[in-house]
């Protein structure tokens, strides 16, 4: 029995060779989509099993790939060929990352998958935009587990879910939902620089049924941004006042007298920027100037 | 099935009924490699052990092992360095679980898992090191491509 328990140990450590006998009148491409569900698979086939042609008789058994092994250098062959389609066409070694990833696509067809694995990490290495750089990024995980990446320095991230991988250069953002695959990255956002009205400015308003305004709140744009969310707060305490734009102002709605700070920041597809650095206003009463005629009988 | 590929291997001469020679004996327990450490802890920061069911009181220095947890709360913040040399700080509000040896069915196995908050991370020679991250949604793999580990 110990023997037995031996065997099953020695069974789980080593991975079992994986076979598949021809069929009649079966292709090698057809035996690929059968097995490894890639009729492209052919070649790996053919390599792994040092046939000399696609025509295999029936009855023939054939040694099959690690599935596993397989689908691993499969996608991270696909993110190589992405990192390549959207590197700078202009990067000093794209062209040499391009040769590294035929070579490393030759090797996949001919079921080195290893020797492929190898030949993908250096062209990763050529292409990294950012090569010698620390590699510096965040990770923001929400409630509903949807999460946001976003890549400051260095070479590309990548970011694979739903059997997709994207890369994510330095000053890209991407927000992955959860059982979604990565969509395309975007540009990291900046914040807005508030403009009007200037830091702690005294504005003088006759009040309006006790209300002071309006205040016109003003921004640069920031290339990329689809809106604003402006903020309006009292010195300490939450938000009094909030608004989402597409134009780079707000007429304020009037406020009582007193000190108020706000904050900007742009909003893409995906994410928001860094709110603006806060800038304080203040809201006095202006003197009410009563203007007295010349009576008429003096 | 089972049986009868066990049957092979059982030594020549010897019957089922016979005992086989005892195997030889086991390789003495080793402690288990720290895979990062503590460092920087700030406010309240909480680790629970993989062989434990109790949230403890982090300290800087702390080794962390496989399948630990490290949580942080409103206001808290720490470091954890990997033994390749690569960083992460999580920031407030933060929940993560050190390389987690059971992953999510059709998961690859990775170096930290982030279940919430914001974690940043940092490696300064991202041609010889590698971290990979695994959230809810998606895994992120920063550095030095990995295929096989």
């Amino acid at each position: 029995m110990r023997s037995a328990l031996f065997l099953l140990a020695w069974l789980a450590a080593t991975p079992a060779e994986r076979e598949v006998v021809v069929k009649e009148r079966e292709s090698l491409a057809q035996v690929a989509e059968r097995t490894l569900g890639d009729p492209k698979g052919a070649s790996e086939l053919k390599a792994l099993n040092r046939l000399t042609s696609d025509a295999v008789p029936a009855g023939t058994t054939l040694k099959l790939p690690s599935l596993e092994d397989r689908s691993r250098v499969k996608s991270a062959l696909e993110a190589a060929r992405n990192a390549v389609a959207q590197a700078d066409r202009n990067a000093a070694r794209r062209e040499e990352a391009s040769a590294k990833l035929r070579e490393a696509e030759a090797q996949f067809q001919s079921a080195e998958y290893m020797a492929a694995a190898k030949t993908i990490d250096s062209a990763w290495a050529l292409l990294s935009p950012g090569a010698g750089q620390p590699s510096t990024f965040s990770v923001n995980v929400e409630e509903s587990g949807d999460t946001t990446v976003t890549v400051q320095t260095g070479p590309p991230v990548r970011v694979r879910a739903e059997d997709k991988t994207q890369p994510v250069n330095s000053g890209q953002v991407v927000r992955v939902e959860k059982g979604k695959p990565p969509p395309a990255p975007e540009a990291v956002l900046s914040a807005p620089q508030p403009r009007m009205p200037a830091d702690k400015a005294p504005l003088k308003f006759a009040p309006v049924k006790g209300l002071l305004g309006p205040v016109t709140l003003t921004w640069s744009a920031v290339p990329g941004a689809k809106g604003y969310e402006v903020e309006v707060l009292p010195p300490q305490g939450e938000p009094l006042r909030s608004s989402t734009l597409t134009a780079t102002k707000w007429l304020l709605p009037s406020l009582p007298a007193g000190r108020y700070r706000w904050t900007v920041r742009a909003v893409g597809e995906s994410h928001k920027s860094n709110a603006s650095a806060e800038r304080f206003f203040e809201l006095t009463e202006d003197k009410v100037r009563i203007e007295v005629g010349k009576p008429d009988w003096q | 099935m089972l049986l009868a590929l066990a049957l092979p291997v059982l030594p020549i001469g010897c019957t089922a009924d016979e005992k086989p020679p005892a195997p030889p004996p086991p390789p003495a327990a080793r402690m288990p490699e720290p895979r990062a450490h503590l460092k920087e802890v700030r406010g309240d920061v909480k680790l629970k052990r993989a062989t434990g069911d109790e949230w403890l009181a982090a300290r800087e220095g702390l080794p962390l092992f496989e399948n630990d947890k490290v949580r942080t709360a409103a206001g808290a913040s720490a470091r954890v360095t990997f033994a390749n040399g690569s960083t992460v700080n999580l920031g407030e509000d933060a929940l993560i679980g050190i390389a987690e040896t059971r992953p999510r069915p059709g998961r690859e196995r990775t170096d930290l898992t982030v279940l919430k908050g914001r974690v940043d991370a940092a490696l300064d020679a991202p041609t010889t090191q590698s971290l990979s991250v695994t959230t809810p949604s998606t895994t992120v793999q920063a550095g030095r491509e990995i295929v096989f580990r």
